[in-house]
């Protein structure tokens, strides 16, 4: 089954913005974007519609890690997905180039959290991205599937077309990293 | 329908002290610290959800306080010993998973 995630260029720009602005205490961003799932022939279509931002006193204080989110970011998120027949995606950056890989935290974090998001919308695929300076990566778990199916093709919309299969995009790094507007 | 402690784990995503109370024969959802947005700051309210009918209604959730400008018809309601108030909301089936249940009840603060 493939999985292909399609984001426009100007939700792409505010995802980038949002992830990069200072927090006062925790060490990176999180932001949730929902998408809305369409059949392929061969897999699921994935196309962003909303950027859901969390709020600066929805993170709560921990040294274990660079972001933890509190139970008000997750009210937000859940809340979404119950009114609104989306699917959820948790999306953070790693400080990197090169294709972005989930770390042992980020991995046991997600098993734990998106099945939360099939009980207020079951039969709907939800996940997690990881951006990199230059690349992006995501897995998707499926209802009844035990390991998640990564995303094997990112298209942001917009001019240029950005096209990221496996990791590798189809134009240069400063482009993906600071797309114009 | 009689909830178990396994239905409460999807809950604690959103309240992680949330836990079950009884008072005559009704079972109740203690949520101590739900977080509620309100005029565009997240606020720490008490909860009470009952997953069950309750004054007429299939299931109902209880605040410690009104959130201003938000809901219509609020009651106050003396449960466990304590007022609670709430606010006129139906068709949030008892059917529905708890997180559904509160998120359905929740929708009417947004």
């Amino acid at each position: 089954m493939k999985l292909h995630a399609k984001i426009t260029r100007s939700l792409f720009i505010q995802i980038l913005h949002d992830l990069a602005r200072p927090h006062p205490f925790a060490l990176e961003r999180v932001v949730f974007v929902s998408f809305r799932p369409a059949d392929l022939r061969d897999g699921i279509l994935l196309l962003a519609n909303n950027l859901h931002t969390i709020r600066d006193d929805d993170y709560e204080r921990n040294d274990n890690v660079g972001a933890m989110l509190g139970s008000g970011a997750f009210r937000m998120a859940l809340q979404f997905a119950y009114n609104n027949p989306v699917s959820m995606f948790h999306i953070h950056k790693h400080d990197h180039s090169g294709i972005p890989r989930d770390s042992l935290v980020d991995r046991e974090s997600s098993v734990q959290f998106v099945p939360d998001f099939w009980k207020v919308r079951p039969r709907f695929p939800h996940g997690t991205i990881i951006l990199s300076k230059d690349s992006m990566s995501g897995l998707t778990w499926l209802p009844n599937m035990r390991r998640p199916i990564p995303i094997s093709r990112f298209t942001i919309v917009g001019t240029p077309i950005i096209e990221v299969y496996d990791g590798k995009h189809s134009i240069a790094a400063a482009e993906f990293s600071r797309p114009r507007q | 329908m009689s909830f178990t402690d396994t239905d409460l784990l999807g809950l604690r995503r959103i309240c992680p002290e949330a836990s079950f109370l009884c008072e005559t024969k009704k079972q109740y959802v203690h949520l101590p610290v739900l977080k509620v947005p309100i005029s565009g700051v997240t606020t720490d309210i008490e909860g009470l959800l009952c997953p069950g009918e309750h004054s007429g209604y299939p299931t109902r959730l209880f605040l410690s306080q009104k959130v201003p400008g938000k809901g219509q018809n609020w009651t106050d309601h003396t449960i466990l010993g304590k007022t609670w108030r709430t606010w006129s909301w139906k068709d949030v089936p008892a059917s529905l998973s708890l997180t559904e249940i509160l998120l359905g009840h929740l929708t009417a603060l947004r």
